[in-house]
């Protein structure tokens, strides 16, 4: 963040009228209908702080070639019930290299690739089509 | 951020602010509510207007100021101070009807690029959660502090 940008922040945060005694409100209860829509939201669906959520793709995203080596780890990992960590763990690498690796494989070296995919007990083959 | 909002007042558990919302219908009382999910660090945000002559509150009503989006910026600011507070909190929101929704999606969108500064946004779409994009159409909102 900036410099401008904390600033504004710390002056937002604290520009509020703090209301002392006790809260009429505590304990009651509102908006119940728009609580339990979101309770049975939260209760249907992986939730971004569960370890097994990923973080989807856009859906307006386009793949080229290198970035769908990075979506076929990912489906093959899922297909496999791995996790992010998991499959850090089996490699010996970080975590964020998982994540970076699905999202932005550009930086990984085939030989890594390749890796992966063995961890993954999964093959991965190269096709080459020459142009006219 | 750098949006025209109301004056917020919140008592010290911040999990109930209050503000008026001023114009042609008058002043309106409204409210602001963060509610707990059992066993989770998970809250619900809930706004609406002061039913008058008592202390009950009301997300479905229609009182039109014609400062959706100065409400709407208010709101935002009391997730703000929320979160500064509950750093780990997810905040949820809905809205109260699928219009409501879509005012909420609305204002999220031409926000998203100093909202994103604050916050991880989620749409929830299909059954999953997914990274907020502009204009994307979804059924409830998903925020927490970076």
């Amino acid at each position: 963040m900036t410099e401008k940008e904390n600033i504004t922040k710390n002056s937002e945060i604290k520009d509020f009228i703090l209301k002392t005694g006790h809260n009429p409100y505590a304990g009651k209860v509102f908006f119940q209908k728009k609580f339990e829509k979101a309770e049975s939201i939260l209760s249907e669906s992986l939730l971004p702080d569960d370890p097994n959520f990923e973080e989807n793709l856009s859906t307006s995203k386009q793949s080229d070639s290198i970035s769908s080596i990075g979506l076929l780890i990912k489906n093959t990992r899922i297909e496999r019930n791995i996790t992010q960590e998991d499959l850090a763990q089996k490699l010996n690498v970080e975590k964020s290299l998982i994540v970076d690796l699905e999202k932005n494989p550009q930086s990984a070296t085939m030989a890594f690739v390749v890796k992966v995919f063995q961890v993954l007990n999964a093959k991965i083959t190269f096709d080459v089509i020459l142009k006219p | 951020m750098s949006f025209e909002r109301y004056q917020l007042e919140a008592y010290e558990d911040l999990m109930t602010f209050e503000f008026i919302s001023k114009g042609p219908n008058g002043d309106i009382q409204k409210i602001i509510v963060f509610s707990k999910f059992k066993d989770r660090d998970y809250y619900n945000l809930a706004f609406g207007d002061k039913i008058e002559g008592s202390n009950d509150f009301d997300d479905e009503s229609v009182s039109d100021n014609d400062d959706y989006l100065k409400i709407l910026a208010t709101v935002a600011k009391a997730v703000l101070i929320f979160t500064e507070k509950n750093k780990e909190a997810w905040v949820v929101a809905t809205g109260s009807t699928t219009s409501r929704t879509r005012l909420y999606q609305i204002a999220i969108s031409k926000n998203l690029i100093e909202l994103q500064i604050y916050f991880h946004i989620y749409g929830y779409k299909d059954k999953k959660w997914i990274k907020f994009e502009k204009n994307m159409a979804c059924e409830a909102f998903l925020v927490k502090r970076k």
